[in-house]
């Protein structure tokens, strides 16, 4: 006779394995990545980075378990304007040959009322510092193939300082805003 | 800049006015564009994320080995293969990344021996000239190749790696205005070390992580060693006629690389 499943799942729970933890891999064409930066103190303009990837890892029952890795290809920017894209890339800001990634590991996750305290590290133009991220989380639903997808967004402000990238302030704001949002396919 | 030119210029003085010929030099250049560095772009971080943070620490570092290979004299071949060894070491942490992201270790390994190979070729070259040339021309030409190199650097996409180009030749000009104002002392061959390093870690910045072409890169390395040459075969000669000479023969090929740079520079926005 089979055990019952939530004995096995108590029993696998006990073992420190995750039991009801979902694994969504980040859809790029329905996730977003898009920052804004004040630009001669004037106001702001954004920009995007068109490719990201990344997975999560959710458990609703206990989010402790759960984790966020997302990783964005620094050559993806694109500011509505080429000439300037290739500058963001070279040396003078994001050093695209040189960290050709910018990646964010989650180290921790608790809930928070209807959000989810995410901490891990932000790697960005190769120096890593740790980031809370509150990550609001979306809904559940099927795919046009009947797939099951979620998601979830966040806002965070960064200083480009922190991360070394120094060049032009002053013409170019410190802070930098993100947002991130964030569509997954279960597996 | 400025600060640069202050610095070098305090050291090169302080360096002759003391008669230390064989490394015042070194000091003013290691320090002048260390300062200068850090003025331009602020503190690099330490350990460097970046390639171009290594470059004030190394400056610094190289002229402690230059003062020492001044006093010491060691023998030709245990020389070579303390700078061959040095050099090495420098590119592994410059081009770190690229062992990272990009190349095998069989591949680094490759890049880092033929490199170091040639930075040890033009050092062996710059020293050979550096103890003949008792004038202002040595620095003169440095002066010209970091002025092309900063300018190739600019059109190759990067303002950031054209204004640490322009601190170093700031540098040098400070050391060929001083070496003019007080021409009873001459430029020590300390230098040499110093001046490989910082403008190989440049030239290789600008061709590995911004768009410098590898013809320009290539051209900047080699653009001082005719000059050089007629160093080497002129002794003797009218210094001023000399001194022309070699200035034009190295602001021909520099003004080659800056060509083939702008050909291939990103446009501007």
């Amino acid at each position: 006779m089979k055990p019952p499943k939530f004995i096995l799942a108590i029993i696998l729970s006990s073992l420190g394995v995750t039991v009801y933890a979902d694994t969504f891999k980040l859809d790029p064409v329905h996730s977003s990545v898009i920052f804004s930066i004040r630009h001669l103190g004037i106001t702001n303009f954004y920009g995007r980075f068109n490719d990201v990837s990344g997975t999560v890892v959710f458990d609703k029952a206990d989010p402790s378990k759960s984790s966020v890795e997302v990783t964005v290809p620094v050559e993806s920017v694109d500011t509505n304007n080429e000439k300037r894209d290739q500058h963001l890339k070279s040396p003078d800001f994001f050093n695209a040959k040189q960290f050709p990634m910018i990646i964010f590991k989650s180290k921790t996750v608790e809930a928070s009322g209807d959000s989810y305290k995410v901490t891990g590290e932000l790697t960005l133009h190769g120096v890593t510092k740790p980031l809370t991220l509150e990550i609001k989380k979306g809904a559940e639903a099927k795919g046009m193939e009947g797939e099951i997808r979620g998601g979830g967004e966040t806002r965070l402000t960064i200083k480009r300082s922190d991360f070394g990238m120094n060049f032009m302030q002053g013409p170019l704001g410190d802070d930098v805003t993100v947002y991130l949002s964030m569509e997954g396919v279960k597996q | 800049m400025l600060a640069a030119a202050v610095i070098s210029g305090l050291f090169a003085i302080a360096g002759r006015l003391w008669r230390a010929n064989s490394w015042g030099d070194a000091v003013a250049l290691a320090l002048g564009y260390a300062g200068g560095h850090v003025v331009s772009v602020g503190w690099p971080a330490f350990p460097p994320a970046e390639a171009t943070q290594w470059l004030p620490y190394f400056a610094i570092l190289v002229m402690f080995v230059a003062v020492l290979d001044t006093l010491l004299r060691p023998a030709g071949l245990v020389r070579a293969l303390v700078w061959f060894l040095l050099c090495a070491g420098i590119l592994r942490s410059l081009l770190g990344s690229k062992f990272q992201y990009g190349w095998s270790p069989l591949e680094g390994s490759l890049w880092i021996a033929c490199l170091a190979a040639g930075m040890l070729v033009l050092t062996a070259i710059l020293d050979r000239a550096a103890q003949r040339d008792v004038s202002i021309s040595f620095p003169l030409i440095l002066a010209i190749v970091a002025g092309g190199t900063a300018v190739a650097l600019m059109l190759s996409g990067s303002m950031l790696l054209g204004q640490l180009g322009f601190v170093l030749t700031a540098v040098f000009g400070t050391i060929v205005a001083v070496g003019f104002l007080l021409p009873r002392a001459v430029p020590g061959r300390g230098i040499v070390p110093v001046a490989v390093v910082v403008l190989s870690g440049l030239w290789l910045s600008g061709y590995f992580f911004a768009e410098l072409p590898a013809a320009s890169a290539l051209l900047l390395a080699a653009s001082s060693i005719p000059a050089l040459m007629l160093v080497l075969s002129d002794e003797g000669g009218n210094p001023r006629r000399g001194l022309v000479l070699r200035a034009t023969v190295v602001a021909v090929s520099v003004a080659l690389a800056v060509f083939l740079a702008f050909r291939a520079s990103p446009p501007m926005y």
